[in-house]
């Protein structure tokens, strides 16, 4: 998974692609909010939640591989929170032998839900985004300067060291150095000698090149901010409203 | 946007971040996983490095990156979350410390916020564990257990790198350090006089390119864009980051270039400035030789040079050996010694005063190639 990061980013053809950067970063969080907040223990949350997720899947176009890939990578991650269960039966144990199965499958069901949901909601908001768009998201939103500033560097960064990083990774590998064991205690050793030492000059460097070029402070202004249409404004509704459901549904519920 | 941090942090909050995100990849290829918790690592060296809100804010924002774009750590059950406040924490505690007291031994930081971290977050895994019906107690247990390798890793790993920041120019961070109080040590309104006089005297042009070299908090720099036409130019160079922020603040004028750099290594082009001033830096300079060298590289033939001080020679000398630290033996030779020198390297003196009210060296580059 982690070596798609720029095959992920900006991948997406659906329709939220048109909105403005920062309505689909606003729309995405609200979205990945409301499938969060919405109930797994009942149907009408369960139900919300998947309509959620599938409908935001579906909005941003989100391509079937990395969709198969998050799936995939959700169950090896989330289904053996049922190996739970027995654990969680036992303890249930005084209640009547159907209230104790649906409790002790519950909180894994809670997981094994929102955990998906949850991953797939952020995964489908980022192939909407790409690394620009990411950045006049960001400016455009009242995020912390400090955060922003520095989110958009490490996506910038990290783009321009994942080249390196395979490159060092495949030489590693044809050297012989996947096998674990006697690599793998080399790998830690060059740890401070080799690999951070490196991030360190690099950064120096990187460093004399902002510098070079006059990054300055007020410099991140300098994008323009795209406007929100009619669309952007109906998305942003949309969302909201979807989150005050989940809401409503998990009050009532607590109610 | 005004972020306040300078170009360096928010260099190695990216370059570490991407790190943080890209370590696990290498990890993977030997077979180590995460068992050695490998985003952990850049992020709690990087503390060492930046400060506290560069840090936290870093650590805060990998892990929720990271759970967004390859789904790992995820975020319900909150992990990413969870890792998210313990890293921020931690890098906040260490950042802080880093900064306060910059020759404490690393591992004496290091080991109680890591510990003090993993207790954090096996915290936040029992808690949430309890609110949402799991075993708490085990999963919490899990937690604790799994994080353990990573925790020895980063005791061995992160100090012998974080002592890497003391290799760099005590002199840059002893001006890095008083960057913030310097102006409150200077009567800038006597200053600014004594600079409008000098610079009248030396005949600043309006439509000059004048190189201000080691322009510490942009004092110098102020009284120049008063001198200069719309059509000149100032090029602002320190060595201290800080100080060029603290000028930043100050001074929003097209006509400064602002530059972080040392004067021995100058990133201008050659013949490029009309007149450069030296302004109480010159003592600093460990090998002038070089700094003339290159101060003549980047002046066009017929530019001038200025190398000034508002005191005496012993006043100076003075100040600094009573300043210590890094400057203590930083000592202004007399202005023969720098006629001499800047003759060697291709300029012709004008000018010399070494008395109690100034120290100026003033010459102008030959017309001829290299000296």
């Amino acid at each position: 998974m982690r070596t798609r990061w720029h095959e992920i980013w900006g991948c997406g053809r659906g329709p939220a692609a048109r909105l403005a950067p920062q309505s689909r970063i606003a729309a995405g969080a609200v979205l990945f909010a409301a499938g969060l907040t919405a109930p797994a223990g009942t149907v009408p949350g369960i139900v919300l939640t998947a309509a959620v997720t599938a409908g935001w899947i579906a909005a941003c176009g989100m391509p079937g591989r990395a969709l198969r890939s998050f799936a995939v990578l959700g169950l090896a991650m989330f289904l053996p929170y049922f190996l739970l269960a027995p654990l969680l039966v036992a303890r249930a144990s005084a209640a009547s032998g159907a209230t104790a199965l649906a409790r002790a499958f519950g909180a894994p069901w809670d997981v094994f839900l929102h955990g998906l949901a949850g991953m797939l909601l952020a995964a489908a908001t980022v192939t909407v985004l790409s690394a620009s768009d990411l950045r006049r998201g960001l400016l455009a939103l009242p995020v912390p300067d400090v955060l922003s500033a520095v989110l958009i560097q490490i996506v910038h960064q990290t783009g321009e060291l994942l080249a390196e990083t395979k490159r060092v990774a495949a030489a590693v590998a044809v050297r012989g150095g996947s096998g674990g064991g006697r690599s793998a205690v080399r790998a830690l050793a060059s740890l401070p000698r080799v690999w951070l030492p490196r991030i360190i000059s690099r950064a120096d460097r990187v460093a004399e090149a902002m510098e070079l070029r006059g990054y300055a402070e007020s410099d991140l202004r300098i994008l323009g901010r795209t406007a929100l249409r009619a669309a952007d404004a109906a998305v942003l509704i949309g969302a909201f409203a979807i989150l005050a459901l989940a809401a409503a549904l998990r009050w009532r519920l607590r109610g | 946007m005004k972020n306040r941090l300078s170009a360096r942090d928010l260099a190695y909050c990216g370059l570490f971040g991407a790190a943080a995100l890209l370590f696990p990849v290498v990890f993977h290829v030997v077979r180590l996983g995460h068992v050695f918790m490998p985003m952990y690592l850049p992020l709690v060296t990087l503390a060492f490095f930046v400060p506290p809100p560069a840090a936290a804010a870093t650590a805060l924002i990998v892990p929720i990156l990271s759970g967004a774009v390859t789904g790992m750590p995820p975020f319900f059950p909150p992990t990413a979350v969870f890792m998210s406040i313990e890293l921020a924490i931690m890098a906040a505690l260490i950042a802080a410390v880093a900064a306060r007291r910059p020759k404490v031994n690393e591992w004496l930081v290091l080991v109680p916020v890591l510990l003090f971290g993993r207790a954090l977050y096996v915290g936040l895994v029992y808690a949430f564990s309890l609110a949402v019906a799991l075993p708490a107690g085990f999963l919490a247990g899990l937690s604790l257990l799994a994080g353990w390798p990573g925790i020895v890793l980063m005791i061995a790993v992160v100090p012998p790198v974080a002592r890497l920041r003391r290799n760099r120019d005590p002199k840059i961070s002893f001006f890095d350090g008083v960057a913030e109080k310097w102006d409150g040590w200077e009567d800038l309104p006597a200053l600014a006089a004594k600079f409008a006089a000098g610079i009248g005297a030396f005949g600043v042009g309006p439509d000059e390119t004048v190189l201000d070299a080691g322009c510490g908090t942009g004092n110098l720099t102020r009284a120049l864009l008063a001198r200069l036409s719309p059509a000149g130019r100032i090029i602002a160079v320190d060595v201290a980051a800080r100080m060029i922020e603290e000028a930043r603040r100050k001074i929003k004028d097209p006509r400064v270039d602002w530059r972080v750099a040392d004067v021995r290594r100058l990133p201008l082009s050659d013949s490029s400035c009309d007149r450069a001033i030296c302004f109480s830096v010159w003592p600093h300079m460990d090998d002038r030789g070089a700094a003339a060298a290159e101060l003549r590289r980047v002046l066009k033939p017929g530019g001038f040079l200025h190398i000034w001080h508002l005191a005496s020679r012993a006043r100076i000398n003075e100040i600094h050996a009573s300043a210590g630290g890094p400057i203590r033996h930083d000592i202004l030779p007399p202005a023969a010694e720098t006629s001499e020198l800047l003759l060697r390297h291709g300029f012709r003196v004008t000018a010399s005063i070494d008395d109690e009210e100034c120290y100026l060296v003033s010459a102008v580059r030959d017309g001829r190639g290299k000296p």
